[in-house]
């Protein structure tokens, strides 16, 4: 069974993006969440999730932020963002810094899908 | 080239409909029904919340919505037990995320670079804000109200540099 670790520091966000997943048929991974950046940190470490998918703007550490501690580390894993803002230098931003995706909110389960599918394939 | 945009012209009120019926339809399906613009509503015992932008432009967006609204759409989305209450800190998250995802998707069609805040929801009245462009909607049986200005002194237009319209 793969795992999805969701950060977002909204609860209901993160409640979507779980019902997302479950709507774009991913039936059989376990989602586990955090609500900043840092807490990821400690959740990527303790659940050694397949992805990581992850709100841009949070309080204590950037969803940017996080992203670029867990490269720091060597850490390579799969890392899509989930956010509201999805310009283009943010997207440029994202793939610099090794983000598989951006994915703007509001999302339906199809973008979910045709994010996740060609990173968890 | 250099052109001088009106605010109204970057984020026309009609858009900021687009972005709030996109994220409806997004948290509830089609089936629910699309908010529509009706002049001149207001909010009963209005609830709301404010996200700022910097960067290219500076100034800042609110929601506000009747209290039962905030309450109805957080019951919903957090699958409340009928009868049963949401928490306030569930309609603070619920008022946040949606003035957040507004304001992100407001932010793409700025000048920048831009940066969005944390938005600050809050379960008093949200001061409107006056001097941009705004927005009532219906949404059921309840009104919605958005409003975007640039912050004071910073003036009604904002300078486009490299736009050739």
């Amino acid at each position: 069974m793969k795992t999805i670790l969701v950060v977002d520091d909204s609860r209901v966000m993160r409640q979507l993006v779980t019902r997302a997943l479950r709507q774009a048929g991913y039936d059989d991974i376990a989602v586990v969440e955090a609500s900043d950046g840092l807490e990821g940190i400690g959740q990527v470490a303790a659940c050694q999730p397949d992805l990581v998918l992850s709100d841009w703007n949070m309080p204590q550490m950037s969803g940017l932020e996080f992203l670029r501690a867990l490269r720091r580390q060597g850490d390579a894993r799969p890392f899509g963002f989930v956010t509201s803002e999805t310009s283009e230098p943010m997207r440029v931003t994202a793939t610099e810094a090794g983000a598989s995706f951006l994915l703007g909110k509001p999302f339906s389960p199809e973008d979910v899908q045709a994010a996740l599918d060609p990173v968890l394939s | 080239m250099s052109v001088v945009l009106a605010l109204e012209e970057l984020v026309p009120a009609f858009v900021l409909g687009d972005i709030v019926g996109d994220l409806v339809e997004s948290l509830f399906g089609a089936e629910e029904p699309r908010p529509f613009p009706v002049p001149g509503a207001e909010p009963e015992a209005p609830v709301g919340a404010s996200i700022s932008i910097a960067g290219g432009w500076n100034g800042s967006l609110v929601l506000r919505v009747s209290r039962r609204l905030a309450d109805d759409v957080a019951a919903r989305l957090f699958a409340t037990a009928p009868g049963a209450s949401v928490s306030d800190a569930d309609v603070l998250d619920v008022l946040g995320e949606l003035v957040n995802v507004v304001g992100g998707n407001v932010k793409a069609l700025l000048p920048g670079p831009n940066s969005l805040s944390l938005p600050s929801p809050c379960l008093d009245d949200v001061a409107p804000l006056a001097g941009g462009v705004s927005l009532v909607l219906r949404w059921g049986p309840e009104t919605l109200q958005l409003f975007m200005a640039p912050d004071t002194g910073s003036g009604p237009t904002t300078l486009v540099e490299g736009v050739d319209r």
